[in-house]
């Protein structure tokens, strides 16, 4: 539970701090944290995925009234990536080359889910450009992260023999 | 047969149910998302302490890079003295050119019997605590909140010129949308200052690929000349007047050739926006 809680709070202040330093125009490190976070986590819930769900709501939740000013947004997307990761979870074990792929489909899912969303509301204008550059300016930073963060969790659950899904 | 038809009106159901929910889902992203909708007590205790938590793991990131700007400035600091020298010499001229317009104002002010002018505005600083990232980086939220006297509207700028307004107070927090949004509500009455006078018209979007705002509503006939500046109107009782947005880039006219659109280079970086000042309009406490 503390590498799940520890994951999930770091990243999720640590995407609050790297997005003070994002430039708004071209950039290609656009942090994604509490989604790769999730990703990382979802071994150490051994199976329990009605757990693992409504932390992910839960942490959806939080995500939008801290960083958004909405309620329920970001808790109904990232229930449903969340289930996008159990889905992946079934079918691939728990290697990094795996995990990468995951991280790396989950972003794309993610990022597109949001821009249709804001769309379809009438929030955003459809832009093709802005959707693609929200694609290849979140893969670079968050791949990184998520190699960093895969390590580390890793080593201190082998280190304490902590229980999780291969 | 019969399960036949009985799987046929589960799946029937089964559909509809989907469907419905996400009718539902939408209407209700659409009601968050458009409507002006203020925050309830639960929303701002959670978003206050979450953001408080924030504040205090950011403050070590903070206290170091500002010393990092520190370092980067004391070596720039001895060209800077030499231009702020000169400036100074200039200051006198314009003091007295300053205190003139002012009496003239003041003036004009008690012939008209104004009570109220566009510009007066009383000034608070702020930091940015973090961009938020939802929304395709279209907010910011800053660590001043109801308690510190900031309002829903007010004008938020940095030294070079206009960034935003603020959207959503809570008690010791505040949300700024930027002018960079993508909202498609997201206009502005600006005009241009040409050498022939003002020329009104309204900034409508902010082209990220070009770094540019579109300024639309101009007459064809309109002569605009490019480095004219471009400042905020005091119309529709949100921004003061005269704020800088940004610098004249590109003019083009429209296949009618009916009304002109002006590319504009803003002033302020949209990408480095660390320390704000929120602007209150005198005339709001009257």
């Amino acid at each position: 539970m503390s590498i799940i809680l520890s994951t999930l709070i770091g990243s999720f202040l640590l995407e609050g701090i790297a997005s003070n330093y994002i430039s708004v125009g071209t950039n290609f490190f656009a942090p994604l944290f509490t989604i790769i976070a999730l990703v990382i986590v979802y071994p150490y819930f051994n199976n329990n995925d009605s757990e693992y769900l409504v932390v992910a709501f839960i942490y959806g939740l939080i995500y939008d009234l801290t960083y958004t000013d909405t309620i329920m947004f970001y808790a109904i997307i990232f229930l449903f990536i969340a289930f996008i990761i159990k889905l992946f979870n079934i079918w691939l074990s728990n290697h990094i080359v795996n995990v990468t792929f995951i991280s790396l489909s989950v972003i794309i899912i993610y990022r597109l889910v949001v821009y249709l969303l804001l769309v379809l509301v009438g929030y955003l204008n459809y832009n093709y450009w802005i959707l693609l550059k929200g694609f290849y300016s979140s893969i670079i930073l968050n791949l990184v992260y998520m190699a960093i963060i895969y390590i580390i969790t890793e080593y201190f659950s082998n280190k304490y023999h902590i229980r999780r899904t291969v | 047969m019969n399960n036949f038809g009985r799987k046929r009106t589960n799946r029937k159901y089964i559909i509809l149910i989907v469907v419905f929910l996400i009718v539902f889902i939408l209407f209700t992203i659409t009601h968050i998302m458009t409507k002006s909708r203020k925050l309830n007590t639960f929303e701002k205790v959670i978003k206050d302490t979450s953001l408080l938590v924030c504040r205090i793991a950011y403050t070590p990131i903070k206290f170091t890079s500002d010393k990092i700007d520190e370092q980067k400035e004391k070596k720039q600091l001895y060209e800077k003295y030499k231009v702020l020298e000169k400036k100074i010499k200039e200051t006198d001229s314009i003091e007295a050119k300053k205190q003139e317009l002012e009496t003239e104002v003041e003036k004009m002010e008690k012939l008209l019997e104004l009570n109220k002018s566009l510009s007066n505005d009383s000034y608070l600083n702020a930091t940015v605590i973090n961009r938020n990232i939802g929304y395709w980086y279209n907010t910011i939220t800053l660590d001043k909140g109801k308690n510190n006297g900031v309002k829903k509207d007010m004008a938020v700028v940095v030294s070079e010129g206009l960034i935003g307004k603020v959207i959503k107070v809570t008690n010791f927090n505040c949300t700024v949308k930027l002018l960079t949004s993508d909202d498609v509500n997201n206009k502005i009455s600006v005009k241009i200052q040409t050498k022939d006078g003002d020329i009104y018209g309204l900034l409508s979007g902010y082209d990220r690929n070009n770094h540019v705002f579109t300024v639309e509503g101009i007459s064809s006939n309109a002569e605009i000349q490019k480095n004219s500046k471009v400042v905020t109107t005091g119309m529709g009782d949100i921004f003061p007047s005269g704020i800088l947005v940004g610098t004249v880039k590109n003019i083009t006219t429209d296949n009618f050739d009916l009304a002109k659109t002006v590319k504009v280079k803003n002033s302020a970086d949209f990408d480095d926006i660390r320390y704000v000042t929120l602007l209150r309009r005198n005339s709001e406490d009257k």
